[in-house]
Parts: structure tokens; sequence; C-alpha cells
């Protein structure tokens, strides 16, 4: 943190907000496995489904950082198990470059991570989502990227309520 | 034969042979110091074609909106790897183009030229070896070392020279050797992570999202950027800083392996952002990561359009 | 009318009272790019040498992203909310061609039927203070003076600032807005009749410069027949379709307008645009009626001096050379206008559209 960025509030109760795109095939199943298992694991991750880490655009990154996600991990077959065969071969060079180069201008390192989680791996599969965990906790809420003219004013929010809401 | 005049003959040349349908080339623009691409597609025209120090563009840009015709084009050592990188992507026929390459020592500075004549009007600019003497309206004659006057991204050039010139107009210059990874970037890859973010942070404060860096790219040829495309709406064009980011970090993560360094966006920029810091960043990482250096040989595809088995994936749990 | 005279030091002091109470615009420099932007630190200050600061003023009464109301969608219903209303503001040392810029703003905007609520809103508490260059002669693309603009022409503004050779400057004070804005500041000296006669003098010296050489009759008369001409490639072949001379021209003015959500609260905005992007026309069928770099570039003049021009009776340019000052490919304004100058009048019948709704 800098003196000039937004002092958001680390509360005592604060709990990092991570997006997780898993690929269906290998660590999708790997989650699965170690929900079936019964193997305790940190709850801050909300998983995306996707057909192959190949297919994770580096804008979805990007815009679950915008969004005021804490912590993105990226988790895909083992090299030379991709079902769609070389699919995990292209994410890993783009992975690569999107890693060094958010880390070149000043995102945490640590804040998008990525992993290989085939589908019998349901313990590496918690563990990665431990220490993923543990290490945005120790980066405090994410701030860097985050979108605020999403954000509505306080003074015009009372005037927005709905008798639905 | 001076360059100048080589390059009008041959120009002539290809155009009353039919060779060519039409020479892009730059011509002298308002000023001394100004110089404007040119279309020539008259023979009698080709006297109207200029090379020298202020030859800044990177008219491989043009190329892909004349996809078809047969062209030839002025390329400096920067542009000719624009044009190489467009033919290893298949934009562009390697048989419609001719390449006329331009030895090149450097562009000069606008910014440099006006320090040094204190916003005098040059009427008249002369190169002659190193030195550059700028005759002002006023009548007063100032002189400039050239190593001075040309942009920041001159003095760390690696190509001076063209490689694959199908005519070499003027003679090669020399080709001092550069440092592997720009200065620039290894300062700020050893500072802390909370002085990389203000200082991108600033940087990207000064954008105003006019897109002249992405419409001067050579390498930005999409015909659907994704920055017009709305449905998904991957963009937003707001001043919100996040957005700014959003634009200059997919449009760095397209270009890798892609760009070349000429320089183009960054002179292009109306409010000087950075943009030769983190186009250097990635070219270095490219360099180190996959060996790879784009548009010096039209047979390797760029890095992010293949793999090998074995890159590396240390950074991977 | 009122006249106060300060030193520099007197001008940092009414700068520093101004900025306690309302948000102050002023020429800054930003690592050597002069910009009109909001002054955060007096010692940011910095007119540029001919008063034009690389980017506009224009941003300071028409942001690049301004809400135009904030909304929440609910199951079945759906509330909207104003924006906060806009807060007092000074622009402080706006350039002649850049005030008068604004007045074309004020006009677009302020037109009956519908004005621009939101803008109005804007305008009404925005306080301009002009600023008075008193150089010789300057760069050849800035053409004010040829669209009949001087240097020290203080229409349109509330407050007048002219810097002096002895380093002082006179403030003129020429509304009851701009009296009101000095009270924040609390008492200033009159300008002695030195001081005054020189802003005489400065101000005689820059009205003699102006010569109004451009016509816009005449442009307006030629365009009106350039519908079809060749003019428009050899401006096209060059023109790579950037935003550079539109956004920084201090009179453009044209947007987009976009729903930003997140969750089930967003706002709709108004943001930037030009006719320069391809996407500017294009229609929610997909379908888009000009998509020639060619049509973009004779849209661009036509608005500027034709359309614009007869429409309301200002040009639409103010002759800043900015656009020719940042246009990657040197592409020159002036030239163009030149040659629209220089073309064939117009003949009878060449079935160019009489107004914008038949491009």
């Amino acid at each position: 943190m800098t003196a000039s960025e937004p002092q958001v509030a680390e509360t005592p109760e604060w709990e990092p907000k991570i997006v997780a795109f898993l690929c269906n095939w290998c660590s999708y199943a790997g989650a699965d496995l170690a929900g079936v298992s019964r193997i305790q694991y940190p709850a801050n991750v909300r998983v995306i489904r996707v057909p192959c880490s190949g297919r994770v655009n580096p804008m979805f990154i990007l815009r679950a950082l915008q969004q005021g996600v804490d912590g993105v991990l990226v988790s895909g077959c083992h090299p030379g198990d991709c079902h769609y065969l070389t699919g995990n071969y292209h994410a890993r060079r783009r992975f690569a470059v999107l890693k060094r180069l958010l880390e070149f201008c000043g995102i945490e390192e640590g804040r998008v991570q990525f992993s290989w989680v085939s589908a019998s791996e349901g313990q590496k599969f918690a563990d990665v989502v431990t220490d993923v965990t543990e290490k945005i906790h120790q980066l405090g809420p994410a701030t860097r990227l985050v979108k605020h003219l999403w954000d509505v004013p306080s003074s015009v929010l009372a005037a927005l309520e709905t008798d639905e809401s | 034969m001076s360059a100048e005049t080589t390059l009008r003959e041959i120009a002539a040349d290809l155009l009353g042979t039919g060779k060519v349908d039409v020479v892009v080339g730059y011509r002298r623009g308002d000023g001394a110091l100004v110089a404007t691409p040119a279309f020539v597609s008259d023979p009698a025209e080709a006297d109207v074609l200029v090379f020298d120090v202020t030859c800044e563009n990177n008219l491989a840009n043009y190329l892909h909106r004349l996809e078809g015709r047969k062209v030839a084009v002025v390329v400096k050592g920067c542009d000719e790897r624009s044009v190489i990188g467009l033919i290893q992507e298949g934009q562009i026929a390697r048989d419609d183009v001719v390449i006329l390459g331009t030895p090149c020592s450097g562009v000069i500075d606008p910014e440099a030229t006006t320090a040094l004549t204190k916003g005098g009007e040059v009427a008249e600019a002369v190169q002659e070896g190193a030195t550059l003497v700028l005759r002002l309206s006023s009548g007063e004659e100032v002189l400039g070392d050239l190593c001075e006057l040309i942009h920041p991204g001159c003095r760390e050039c690696s190509v001076r020279n063209p490689r694959h010139a199908d005519h070499l107009i003027g003679d090669l210059v020399d080709q001092p050797s550069m440092p592997d990874v720009s200065p620039d970037v290894t300062r700020v890859e050893a500072m802390p992570t909370g002085k990389r973010w203000e200082y991108f942070q600033r940087e990207m404060g000064k954008c105003i999202l006019c897109f002249a860096c992405r419409s001067v790219c050579p390498a930005c040829y999409c015909n659907a950027c994704f920055t017009d495309s709305s449905q998904p709406k991957w963009m937003s064009k707001s001043s919100d800083p996040s957005d700014t980011m959003f634009f200059h970090l997919t449009r760095l993560l397209h270009l890798t392996g892609r760009c070349t360094g000429c320089g183009a966006c960054v002179r292009a920029c109306p409010v000087n952002v950075d943009l030769r810091l983190y186009n250097d960043k990635l070219r270095n990482d490219v360099k180190d990561v996959f060996e790879f250096e784009a548009g010096l040989d039209p047979e390797i595809p760029a890095p992010l359009s293949c793999f090998r088995l074995d890159d590396k994936d240390d950074f991977i749990k | 009318m009122e006249h106060k005279q300060l030193d520099k030091a007197s001008l940092a002091a009414l700068l520093t009272s101004l900025m306690a109470e309302q948000t102050v615009f002023a020429p800054v420099l930003r690592d050597g790019v002069s910009t009109f932007d909001v002054l955060a630190d007096i010692g940011d200050l910095a007119f540029p040498a001919d008063g034009i600061p690389r980017v506009a003023p224009k941003q300071a009464v028409m942001p690049r992203t301004e809400v135009l109301f904030y909304y929440r969608l609910g199951k079945n219903t759906e509330k909207m909310a104003p924006p906060p209303p806009a807060e007092p503001q000074v622009l402080f040392g706006v350039h002649p061609c850049d005030v008068q810029a604004i007045k074309v703003l004020d006009a677009v905007f302020g037109a009956e039927p519908h004005p621009d609520e939101l803008y109005l809103a804007r305008r009404r508490v925005t306080t301009v203070v002009g600023l008075g260059v008193s150089q010789e002669s300057v760069p050849q693309h800035r053409f004010f003076e040829k669209m009949g603009i001087s240097s020290m022409d203080a229409r349109d503004c509330d407050l007048f600032l002219t810097p002096l050779a002895d380093e002082t400057y006179v403030l003129e004070v020429l509304t009851e807005q701009g009296q009101q804005l000095l009270e924040l500041a609390g008492e200033l000296p009159c300008a002695d009749a030195v001081a005054l006669a020189n802003v005489g003098k400065l101000r005689k010296a820059a009205e003699e410069r102006v010569t109004r050489e451009i016509d816009v009759d005449v442009l307006q008369e030629k365009l009106s027949g350039m519908f079809e001409s060749e003019m428009w490639a050899g401006i096209a072949d060059k023109c790579v379709g950037c935003g550079a001379c539109a956004y920084l021209c201090p009179t453009c003015h044209c947007f987009d307008i976009q729903d930003e959500r997140r969750g089930d609260t967003g706002s709709r905005v108004r943001n930037w645009d030009t006719c320069q992007f391809e996407e500017f026309t294009k229609h929610a069928s997909g379908h888009n009626p000009r998509t020639s770099q060619h049509g973009r570039a004779r849209q661009r003049i036509m608005h500027k001096f034709e359309y614009g021009y007869r429409n309301f009776g200002i040009p639409f340019c103010t002759g800043c050379g900015r656009c020719i000052g940042v246009c990657p490919v040197n592409n020159n304004l002036l030239t163009m206008l030149d040659g629209i100058r220089k073309s064939d009048p117009p003949s009878e019948s060449d079935g160019s559209p009489t107004s914008p709704d038949e491009l």
C-alpha cells in the first residue's frame, strides 16, 4: 500500500473474495473430489467453470480485479493431459506473460496465481486454495485495479431504495 | 547520387513499369522539420518523395488497408520489422510488397528541436554528418548534435539497417551494439511494487483514450478491435483510471511477441504516456522466456500463437 | 467595471483562497505536456508561453465521463436518481480562443427546444477567468487571429487576467459572477493607471493582428457543394482514424452513452466519442452507414464549417491549432481550408445533403 492509495477498511471480519477459473475436465473435477472427500479448505473461493485453461482470456482476470475481487486463481490440467490436447500449452505461455506484466505494473505478486490440478488431486486443490487464500490474507484487500465508476454515492443510494429491496 | 535521388528514380521506375500500383513514402510536410506520408501512383510525381531524419511515421501501418494491391513502401529498419510481422501473420503477401529499405540513425524529436531553437521557426534543415544545421526564418543558424536531437527510443535501436530490402536506399549506417535490456525496464523492475504501481498510475492518469497509439501501430490491424466490441462489451471508454489501465494492459498483451519497438505509438501519443517502457518490458520478456524477437524472420510465428512442450512453468503451482 | 492588480505572490494567494472554496482548473504541466486540469497544488500552475495548453479546458465543462443518472434494477421495477449537483468551479487562465470554444459548447448543449440541463447546470456554476497573451507573433499553426479572435479578447469571460512585462497581473472584473468569485479572496488592490494603459496597449496591438482572413461564409458556401469532392480522399489516405484531433479540440463535443452496472445498481454515463472512430456511427442492428475514412474525414470538416456554422451561426472552430500540432501524420486543417477556399463554387444541383439527417 502506498500513501496515495484509498484506505480500504481491513476489518477483523474481512475475508478475501477469490475467483477461481477451473478447467472442467481436470481442476473442476479435482475440486469436486475435494468436496466429496470432505477435505476442509477455506471457503473464500468462487468457482467459474471453463472448458479449458486455454479458454481463459486475460481480460477475464482483469475484469475480476476491476470488480474488486481480492485474488484470482486459474487452474488447468497438467501439461500433456489437456482434454483438448494443446489448450493448456497456450495458456501456459499466456499466463507467463500476464503474470510478468501485472507485476511490472505494480499489481502485487500473488494476487493472480496459477496451478495445474488434475481430476484425482482433491488434496492438492485444497492445498492450493489454502495457500492462495493465506497469501491474499497477507496482501490485504485489492484496491489497485478496482473500478470506482460503478460505486453509487451514498447521497444517492437512499433515493434508489425500491420496495423490493 | 544522393539517397533521395535514388529513391525517386526507383519509385518512378517501379510505377512506370507497372511493377507496383502505389509507392508509400514520405513527402515534405508543413515545415522543414516535418515529413508526412505520401501515396504516389503517378511516376511523374515521384519527385515529391523525400527521406531524411524527419521521416518518423511507420508506413507499414498503411499496408493492411492496401492489401491486394502491389505496393512499394519506404521503410526504416524498425518499420521493416513491422512489414515482416505482417507477412508472417498472413496479412500481406511478400510478392505484393517491394521493400525500399532506408538505413537510419534515428528520427528527430520535435520537442528537442523546439527546445534547441527556442521555438524559432525553422526554414531549412540540412544534415551534415552528425550535425543538424537549422536555418531559422529569422536568418539565424542553429547547430544541433543529432545524437541529442533524435527520439530517445532511437538511441537504443539495434536495427538501423534494413535486412530484407528489395532496394537499399542510401548507404548502410553504423550499428553500435545495444544493451540487451532497456535500462529503464531494469530500473522499474528493481522498484518495490508500490513504486511500480505509482508510476503506472501516473502514466495511465495522463491517457485520454484517444487511441492514437493503436491507430498508428502496424500490428494493431484488427477490423474489430476489442475496444469497439459491444457484445460482449469488453471495455468501457470511461475516464475511470481502471478502464484506461484495462485498455493498455490488454493492448500490451495483444502486442506481446508482435511489437517490434518502432516507437510510432510513443511519438503519436499527444500526452506523452510512457508507452515505450511497457512495450520494452514485454519485448524483453519475450526474448528472455521465448527467445524470440518480432519481425526479424518471416518464417517464425509469434510466440503466443505457438508453444513448446518444455516451456517453463515454475510459476505455476 | 473594476480592475485589480496582483503580483506573483498575491496571484498565488488568490488562487489558494479559491482552491479552498471551489475546484480550480488551470494550466499545469504533466511530464512536459501542458494540460488544463484540476489544480491540486499552487506550485503546479504553469501558463504555457502562448496560453494554449495541449489538452483543452473542454474537459472542465464537458467531463470525459459524466453520469446522467443512477439506477437500481428491482425484479419488476427500476428506480432512477439524478447525480449530485455540480460543484462550483473556476476555469483559471483560459485563452480567448478556448473561451470562444466554450461558447460553441454552450450553443450546442443549450439549443432549444431540448437544452441539456446537466451541462447547463455545470456551466452556471463555472466561472471563467480568461488569460491574455501578449506575444508578438503566434506559431503558424495557431490561427485564431485568422478566425477573428485576438489573444487579448475578453469576450464572454467573467474575469480577465493580463500578465504584464513587469511581472504583475491586471485582473479585469467583467461580470457579476466574476465579482462574486473575487469576494472569496478578500481585498485586492486596484490597478493603477499605468497598468491599465499597458493593458490597453496590449489589447490594441493584439486586435491589430486579427485578420479575419478565414471567411467562414465562403467556406460554408463552398462546402455545401463539396460532398462528393475528391479532396476528402487526399486527407483520408493518410488519416489513421485516431481521435487525437477531436479529443484535443476545444469545440468537438460528440459523445457516446453507456450503462455502467455492477450487480443491480449502476449509472448511465456520457463518454467522449468522436466521428473519427469507425464505430461512432454503428447502429444497434450492426449496420454502419459510414465505414470509410473518407466519409469520416469529410464529416469532421463539414460539421465544423458547414452544418455547425449553418445551423448555429458560429463556426465550430476557433483556430487554436491543436489538431495541426498533434496529428501523427501531419494532416493540416489550414491546408484543407485553403483547398476548400480555392475549390470551384458549388453547382446548382449536386445532390449534396442539406441537413445532417440526410447523411
